[in-house]
């Protein structure tokens, strides 16, 4: 963000999407330092969201939360991750599909906000 | 047309209001077929006929979602024309704004039936009759997030509205129907970014509204009042495939004032 807000302010504004992991939002066993991780950048994609907006040319700053998304490193169980418990696989097309949203006139208005692609895992308390 | 909701049947109810028409009128130029439903039949007509006349395909149902047979006719009757229903938004509500003490029971029963109980009665209608699955938007409110003056009964109607989607959606994934249940919350909208005449009733009268206006602006990071479209648009994502994972969320729509806040 730190590099690229300068270049879409001088192109006259734009979107910054982040895709963060749902661990961000909810929690698992295994996972404390990526959680407090992804959840730190929740809120770097927030404070964003406010310093760009009230600096103009404005640049909206959302994020995407993802469930475990279906590559084939998964797969092949070779993500080196435990196993996170994050629920069905989430395909990795309805992620950019959800990015996509953020990155259009269609979210002229939105900023600071999480679109959850995880298929309600992140709605429901942790287990 | 780019038909992002091409052959989707949706049941848009309050159809009869602005940001009903605006949604009856983004679904239909994805592909969407719509029924805009309401009680205001010469205002749901009007819906119906804007549609038809921008080339897509909407019809009027009369409804009183606060009674659960008016549901049943309202969804036979998009079964009947359509073959198929989709797409539920719970669109339709009101707002009373008073402090707290000047609220009276009738206040507080007339917000929880249109705000909460209507959409309640909805979803269990439509969701054993989505045959292939789908999605119910529930429209609520940003005071439905968090706290706010002047908003305590419409507050909690909306909030109870936004923790059923959170319940509901929980439900349908454990149920495995398909059926996806989201929230959008629109900020403040108003088309052309000036606040409505129609809304100086909520408002205290025209001056008001203008107060209200200057007051909005100066709160929303992005610096003006957005447009019915955007949260429109937000709907057209969560009703599409696009959102196939998408469930249990609120999207929000606000230029940015719950950013820091959720």
């Amino acid at each position: 963000m730190r590099a690229a807000i300068p270049a879409i302010r001088q192109n006259g504004g734009g979107y910054i999407v982040n895709i963060i992991s749902a661990l961000g939002k909810t929690i698992s066993t295994e996972a404390a330092v990526f959680s407090a991780l992804s959840g730190g950048l929740r809120i770097a994609t927030k404070s964003a969201a406010l310093e760009c907006a009230r600096q103009e040319p404005r640049i909206m700053v959302n994020a995407v939360l993802v469930g475990a998304v279906d590559v084939p490193q998964l797969a092949a169980g070779k993500t080196g991750l435990p196993d996170l418990g994050l629920g069905p696989t989430i395909d990795a097309g309805s992620v950019a599909a959800a990015a996509a949203q953020l990155v259009c006139a269609d979210s002229a208005y939105v900023t600071g906000m999480e679109i959850y692609a995880d298929g309600g895992y992140a709605a429901a308390p942790a287990r | 047309m780019t038909g992002r909701l091409a052959g989707n049947v949706a049941l848009i109810t309050g159809g009869t209001g602005a940001l009903g028409r605006t949604f009856s009128l983004a679904f239909a130029r994805e592909g969407a077929r719509v029924v805009a439903s309401g009680r205001n039949e010469e205002r749901g007509v009007e819906t119906a006929r804007l549609v038809n006349e921008a080339g897509g395909e909407a019809i009027f149902a009369p409804h009183d979602i606060t009674h659960p047979e008016d549901w049943r006719h309202v969804v036979d009757h998009t079964l009947k024309t359509f073959g198929r229903l989709d797409t539920l938004i719970n669109n339709a509500g009101d707002a009373v704004l008073k402090p707290i003490t000047d609220l009276t029971p009738e206040d507080l029963e007339y917000l929880m039936r249109l705000n909460f109980e209507g959409p309640f009665l909805g979803m269990q209608e439509v969701i054993p009759r989505m045959k292939d699955g789908g999605a119910i938007i529930n429209i609520t409110v940003l005071t439905a997030m968090v706290g706010n003056a002047n908003s305590t009964a419409y507050s909690i109607a909306k909030g109870g509205l936004a923790h059923l989607t959170r319940a509901v959606a929980r439900d349908c994934v454990q149920q495995g129907n398909g059926v996806r249940v989201n929230a959008v919350v629109p900020g403040v909208l108003f088309e052309g970014g000036v606040v409505s005449p129609g809304a100086t009733r909520v408002h205290g009268g025209p001056e008001g509204a203008r107060r209200f206006q200057e007051q909005i602006i100066a709160k929303t990071p992005l610096g003006r009042i957005g447009e019915p479209t955007d949260a429109a648009a937000a709907a057209v994502f969560l009703a599409s495939d696009d959102a196939r994972h998408v469930t249990g969320m609120e999207y929000v729509v606000d230029g940015g004032r719950m950013a820091g806040g959720n």
